[in-house]
């Protein structure tokens, strides 16, 4: 697929391009970035290297103002996780962040103008019962409860209905795996467990270690199938991948080795692909042909329902094609997740509460 | 062992006064609260000194001039805790 | 070029195809709609308004337009898109033009972020603008337009753009919307109003949204400095009463009906603070427009 349509990922690609894009390219970028929830991202990148002056004033200002969000989002994350690491600790279990959360913490540059509604954390799934308890004990609900949803998470998904804190409204997704048990993939989380990284300042909170941190992005973009932030998300892994190896010559090496002893390979074989093919991410060439075992049975196939699904969801980046492609990858997501004799009922189901919900025409002001 | 009371690190609030009272900003939540003549006086006499409710009362009525009742020690004691709670003075037990 | 000067036509033509782009004083707007009845409106109440050509940055990408499926046809409604985003649940198809209204509110509330922004109709006579903050119900439209009819500047009648150091007001003269029975009121009152489409059975009840004077329209570029923060309101058979408010009760008041004060958090405060310090503040009771009208002028003359 021709991605030029992508200037969003062209202005990440080259940000000297700050100064060449007209009035219309930065229409575009802008509304490709909110599709993307990106505009933040924008933010600290020109930020950081100054440049913002050079953004034309009509579209500096909307980008300018996602600043807002973002900064009192870093501001409650970090009392949310004292707050979340108060229940554990009173259960000697450590706090484990997970995507957004961890790359905050953490310091890396994915945290940069990264936005996200929930905290997730890893908890090893004997301990799951407890930790459920002690987090109702301190104030999170599962929220919409639906015997239904509840059973679907419980049986065969990698994480337990969200939690809501009654008082601060804030978000908590469980996790006790990073595939789903019924997945094709068998991955024992205690390998994950055993690598895990201090944050510093804190005590009692971690992370994955930085090749596991790629390869959660990794399976989590492309086995799991939550594409409305595909895009978000190869720019997160882009920016890992750029980070940990500039700073161990031994990264790519190890992210290899890991993958395959995780059973990942088809995982990092997508997230090398098109981290490259939409972001120009830096890849040795050992590297590559390293993946390629992980290559699927169709690459072109593949290719033609990735490039289409990664790009931002708007109607800039779509072609006649991408709504298929986009629907296809849906249920290949689901399929990885659950046999098919689960899945058929389960996808009936979902559309039909969606229907029903999409039908309420309430007013709105 | 008596209780003393001062205000907290001005990082963590904002006081702005017009004729009296006050509207109080709180760092940490951005929340805002409206605060009468008496709590702003209360704010302000603790962000410089130290001291304990009875000295906090004493001070109060000589700079309030008020009526012949004067401002009770009950009204000052529920002020603290307001404060208190709002996070913008704190206690000590000397 | 201005909307009014396209043939009627061609304007029906783009805003169906590939959405007409017109400048709304700061802000540039891009609308698409399938619905005659919204490129209808837009010429009878935004003639005045510049168009602009196609390659100029757009602020916000808007579309009104009927819902997949079903819902095209069946109880037929309307949906909103704002970048691709569907903020908010369909309305009825016959409530298209008042959801592009409410939608455009929406949009300058929750993005603009470079303004402290307020929940206010705000007016200007000889260089001094009032801000009237008011939750829905207190007449403040009623009041805004009665003002705006009688030679008063229209700046806003609903978003209250305040500049950073709150030295400045800065105009999005923008269609009235007005209720129930405001709407006859305005209409007996000034025989020369023009309104949009009457919509009924809204969640505000029946609505209409009154054209603003072309002078407004055309001052739309130049921003206003506040002197009077007023907070009306509408009671039946009351006396008209101005009466002075704290300080530190407006600003708790302001703070509330701002949408974005949370968001700025001491940034907002400081605005605000800045703001209380160079205006003063009262609370109006009204039941007779003549009156109302009367104190604002002589409240205008007392500085």
């Amino acid at each position: 697929m021709d991605i030029s349509n992508n200037k969003l990922a062209e202005l990440l690609r080259q940000p000297e391009k700050i100064k060449k894009f007209s009035l219309l390219d930065w229409s575009v970028v802008i509304q490709q970035a909110r599709a993307s929830n990106l505009l933040y991202k924008l933010y600290c990148i020109f930020n950081q290297n100054d440049s913002l002056e050079n953004i034309p004033l009509q579209a500096r200002r909307h980008i300018e103002a996602s600043r807002y969000t973002g900064e009192n989002l870093y501001q409650s994350v970090f009392r949310e996780v004292e707050y979340i690491n108060a229940a554990l600790q009173s259960i000697d279990l450590p706090v484990i962040l997970l995507k957004g959360a961890a790359y905050v913490a953490k310091n890396v540059d994915a945290g940069n103008g990264r936005l996200f509604s929930d905290v997730d954390i890893l908890v090893e799934k004997n301990f799951l019962p407890e930790a459920e308890k002690v987090f109702k004990q301190h104030g999170w609900f599962a929220n919409d409860y639906d015997e239904y949803n509840d059973h679907y998470y419980r049986t065969w998904m990698h994480e337990i209905p969200a939690l809501t804190h009654i008082k601060r409204d804030s978000v908590l997704d469980v996790h006790h795996a990073i595939v789903p048990p019924t997945s094709n993939i068998k991955l024992d989380t205690s390998k994950l467990l055993n690598c895990i990284e201090k944050v510093d300042g804190f005590a009692n909170v971690f992370t994955l270690s930085s090749v596991d941190m790629v390869l959660h992005s990794a399976v989590h973009l492309f086995q799991d199938g939550e594409l409305e932030h595909g895009f978000r998300d190869l720019v997160d892994l882009d920016s890992l991948m750029k980070e940990f190896s500039a700073q161990d010559p031994e990264f790519w090496m190890k992210l290899v080795s890991r993958a395959q002893e995780l059973d990942l390979q088809r995982s990092i074989f997508y997230a090398l692909r098109y981290t490259q093919r939409f972001l120009s991410t830096p890849i040795p060439q050992e590297g590559v042909q390293r993946t390629e075992i992980g290559q699927p049975v169709f690459p072109k196939l593949m290719d033609f329902l990735f490039e289409r699904a990664l790009m931002p969801a708007h109607s800039t980046c779509d072609d006649r094609f991408t709504a298929i492609a986009r629907w296809v990858l849906y249920i290949r997501a689901h399929y990885l997740r659950m046999p098919l004799y689960l899945l058929i009922p389960h996808l009936i189901r979902k559309a039909y509460m969606k229907r029903v919900e999409k039908n309420k025409a309430v007013t709105t002001q | 062992m008596a209780i003393l009371w001062s205000a907290v690190s001005s990082d963590l609030f904002q006081l702005e006064e017009w004729d009296g009272e006050g509207v109080l900003y709180l760092t940490e939540s951005g929340d805002t609260h409206l605060l009468n003549p008496i709590a702003v006086h209360v704010l302000l006499t603790l962000n410089d000194r130290i001291l304990e409710l009875n000295e906090l009362v004493e001070q109060l009525n000589k700079s309030f001039h008020s009526n012949s009742e004067g401002i009770s020690t009950d009204t000052i004691s529920k002020i603290l805790a307001e404060l208190f709670y709002l996070g913008v003075i704190s206690k000590l037990e000397s | 070029m201005n909307i009014g000067s396209i043939p009627q036509c061609d304007l029906l033509d783009t805003v169906r195809n590939e959405g007409i782009v017109f400048r709304i004083a700061d802000f540039t707007i891009k609308l698409q709609s399938p619905f005659p009845e919204v490129a209808i409106n837009i010429q009878k109440l935004y003639t005045d308004y510049p168009v602009v050509g196609p390659d100029s940055f757009v602020d916000f990408h808007m579309k009104v337009i009927s819902p997949k499926g079903l819902r095209r046809w069946y109880h037929p409604q309307v949906e909103f898109y704002f970048d691709g985003f569907r903020p908010f649940k369909p309305l009825p198809q016959k409530q298209a033009y008042a959801m592009f209204e409410w939608s455009l509110n929406w949009c300058i509330a929750n993005h603009m972020h470079s303004y402290f922004i307020v929940h206010a109709a705000v007016v200007e006579k000889d260089g001094k603008c009032i801000i009237l903050p008011a939750p829905p119900g207190s007449g403040k439209s009623t009041l805004c337009a009665s003002l705006v009819m009688s030679g008063w500047r229209l700046l806003s009648d609903e978003l209250a753009l305040i500049d950073s150091n709150a030295e400045n007001v800065f105009p999005v003269p923008r269609p009235i919307n007005l209720k129930n029975a405001s709407i006859d009121i305005i209409r007996d009152r000034f025989p020369d109003s023009i309104f949009g489409p009457v919509i009924k059975d809204t969640a505000k009840g029946t609505v209409s949204h009154l054209k603003p004077p072309a002078n407004s329209v055309r001052l739309a570029s130049k921003p206003s400095r506040p002197v009077w923060i007023v907070f009306p309101e509408y009671q039946v058979g009351s006396d008209v009463v101005l009466m002075k408010k704290s300080k530190a009760q407006t600003f708790m008041g302001v703070a509330k009906n701002a949408f974005n004060y949370t968001v700025l958090r001491r940034e907002g405060f400081n605005t605000l603070v800045r703001l209380i310090d160079s205006c003063d503040c009262y609370d109006f009771r009204y039941s007779k427009i003549d009156e109302a009208l009367e104190t604002f002028q002589l409240l205008l003359e007392s500085k």
